[in-house]
């Protein structure tokens, strides 16, 4: 006769395997009230759970990132699965973090019970995009160059090897490049051993490093190449990583360079201005923002908003309106440092992100912009069209891009409510987002 | 006994295991390396794990991961503690609104959670 199973044994072993089950699940009605849940579930949702309440209801817990989760259970299935490895992104990110998203799918069992299955998928989103974002780049890579050359580097960045291949596409010869660092040799521009260093990171995290840029030759001639950084060689003593290599191969691409800048040109553009759009001026803004804090530096943002754009455009139709904001983003691009990020960040509204920017210095590029919107001269079938536009700026200390954005944007509020064609510096008081009245003093002193 | 009672780090080193198991609140007690020393039988109850299966296990790996972060576990890092917070646990597989209370005396590596039921 088989033995009888101890079940209260079992149950204790299933319920410990539940809770350390490292993805979230939970089970559910059809009006999204939920009846069972395991910890990595709660701790998945816990950021959207509004303080004070618990997990009721699955519904008004993922409306605001996932509104369309009643349309799906309303699907007529008897069972089976409702949606499949379904992104829910949780919102904004956190300074230096990922934005987080999540992977959802929701299994119906019968009418009245559905399990959800919730995994973190933050890290592999990041490394997505980090590779979408050099497609681009590996096309011109493949598409073949006219000289090439690879070099090894240390941890340090210090060439260690260096051949025949260098010497012909750069003109050195290896007793004068090895032991220095490969800033001085394989970028043109100012040497930056720091930058140079932030490569070898990414490409120890992410596996590969690949960049563009202007190289300079011993005999004083540039080329346009690609750079791509990979690591090889790991020598370890005990726990400790003792010493890296990279090989760095250098393509020489003038001659592709045009069709490479147009790609680039598409995905980072604002198609109407050229400047960087949204979402690609946040992504460096970010990125730049965590360089300059990290190596101590003061960033500046300044918001340019175009003032009564919506008078413009009723006043002198469309295509006024789209010529006023090309020629104003002409002067933001012509005025500011070729290091300066200029994106448009919705209809009217522009930024730009000045590293290593002191806010008086800022104060005066703002003002320059300031006064160059007002001096343009447009014409609207023979009658002149008048620009101006309200500039607020703000200090980031952080890496916290989000609070940098919110601070210039109450200086622009400020600049907009003290009579617009202004600009407005942020003050250290904190401001609400937008306030319900404009504060007693336009300009805040730091 | 209760919940809120102070001073409560000296009072709970002073009962005995079956003084601890007739409170009416959960009690785990870890070690300095977060390692389960003791598990009430509140707790057990309230958890549906036998004290045999959680005692010698890492607590915020092996039996709480839900409590793996900067609220809970990292909080404990500090030298001397108590703290109570609200906060919602899964005792099997309800979601369950509690308070923690998070305790350290900064002399001895011991660190208390109590867990009550708000």
């Amino acid at each position: 006769m088989e033995a009888e199973p101890d079940l209260a044994a079992e149950h204790a072993s299933l319920l410990q395997f539940l809770y350390i089950c490292p993805h979230g699940l939970a089970q559910f009605d059809r009006s999204g009230a939920i009846s069972m849940l395991n910890p990595a579930f709660a701790c998945l949702a816990m950021p959207l759970l509004p303080p004070g309440e618990t997990f009721g209801n699955l519904i008004d817990l993922l409306r605001p990132c996932l509104p369309e989760l009643p349309s799906l259970l309303e699907g007529s299935a008897a069972h089976g699965t409702l949606c499949d490895g379904m992104r829910v992104h949780l919102g904004p990110a956190a300074p230096g973090q990922d934005p987080r998203v999540l992977s959802l799918t929701v299994v119906r069992m019968d009418k009245d019970r559905h399990m959800a299955v919730l995994s973190d998928l933050t890290r592999q989103v990041a490394q997505e995009r980090r590779l979408k974002e050099n497609e681009a780049w590996f096309a011109a890579l493949v598409q073949g160059a006219d000289d090439y050359a690879i070099l090894d580097v240390d941890g340090g960045g210090r060439v260690c090897d260096w051949n025949v291949s260098g010497e012909r596409l750069f003109g050195y010869a290896a007793a004068e490049v090895v032991g220095k660092h490969a800033s001085e040799v394989v970028t043109s521009g100012k040497p930056d051993a720091a930058a140079f260093g932030d490569r070898l990171q990414e490409a120890s995290r992410d596996g590969w490093h690949l960049d563009e840029g202007w190289r300079r030759r011993a005999d004083g001639g540039r080329f346009w190449g690609t750079c791509m950084v990979l690591p090889i060689g790991i020598a370890v003593e005990g726990a400790r990583i003792s010493s890296r290599r990279y090989l760095m191969v250098v393509r020489d691409i003038t001659q592709r360079r045009h069709s490479a800048e147009e790609l680039r040109r598409v995905l980072t553009a604002d198609h109407l201005t050229g400047v960087l759009n949204r979402r690609c001026f946040l992504e460096r803004a970010e990125r730049e923002l965590l360089r300059q804090v990290r190596h101590g530096g003061r960033c500046c943002i300044a918001m340019v908003d175009v003032d009564h754009f919506k008078a413009v455009n009723d006043t002198y139709g469309h295509a006024a309106g789209d010529a006023a904001l090309r020629a104003i983003a002409e002067v933001l691009q012509t005025e500011t440092h070729e290091d300066d990020l200029v994106g448009r960040l919705g209809g009217e509204e522009f930024a730009v992100m000045m590293p290593a920017t002191t806010p008086e210095l800022a104060e005066q590029v703002a003002e320059r912009l300031r006064a160059g919107v007002a001096a343009l001269r447009l014409e609207h079938e023979g009658q002149p069209v008048l620009l101006t536009a309200s500039i607020g700026i703000a200090e980031g200390g952080t890496a916290d891009l989000k609070q940098l954005l919110v601070d210039a944007d109450a200086a622009l509020y400020d600049a907009k409510h003290s009579g617009r064609d202004r600009v407005c510096r942020s003050g250290r008081a904190p401001l609400a987002i937008k306030p319900a009245k404009p504060p007693a003093v336009a300009i805040a002193v730091v | 006994m209760t919940f809120n009672d102070v001073p409560i780090i000296e009072m709970l080193s002073a009962m005995d295991d079956a003084a601890l198991d007739g409170l009416p609140f959960g009690v785990v007690g870890l070690d300095g390396e977060n390692m389960v020393e003791f598990y009430n039988a509140h707790e057990e109850r309230y958890s549906g794990l036998p004290r045999g299966i959680v005692v010698g296990r890492h607590f915020f790996s092996d039996v709480a991961p839900c409590m793996n972060n900067y609220m809970v576990a990292e909080r404990l890092e500090e030298a001397s503690l108590d703290v109570t917070l609200p906060y919602v646990l899964t005792f099997r597989m309800r979601p369950t609104p509690v308070r923690l209370r998070l305790l350290r005396a900064s002399e001895a590596p011991r660190r208390w959670v109590l867990v009550a039921r708000a």
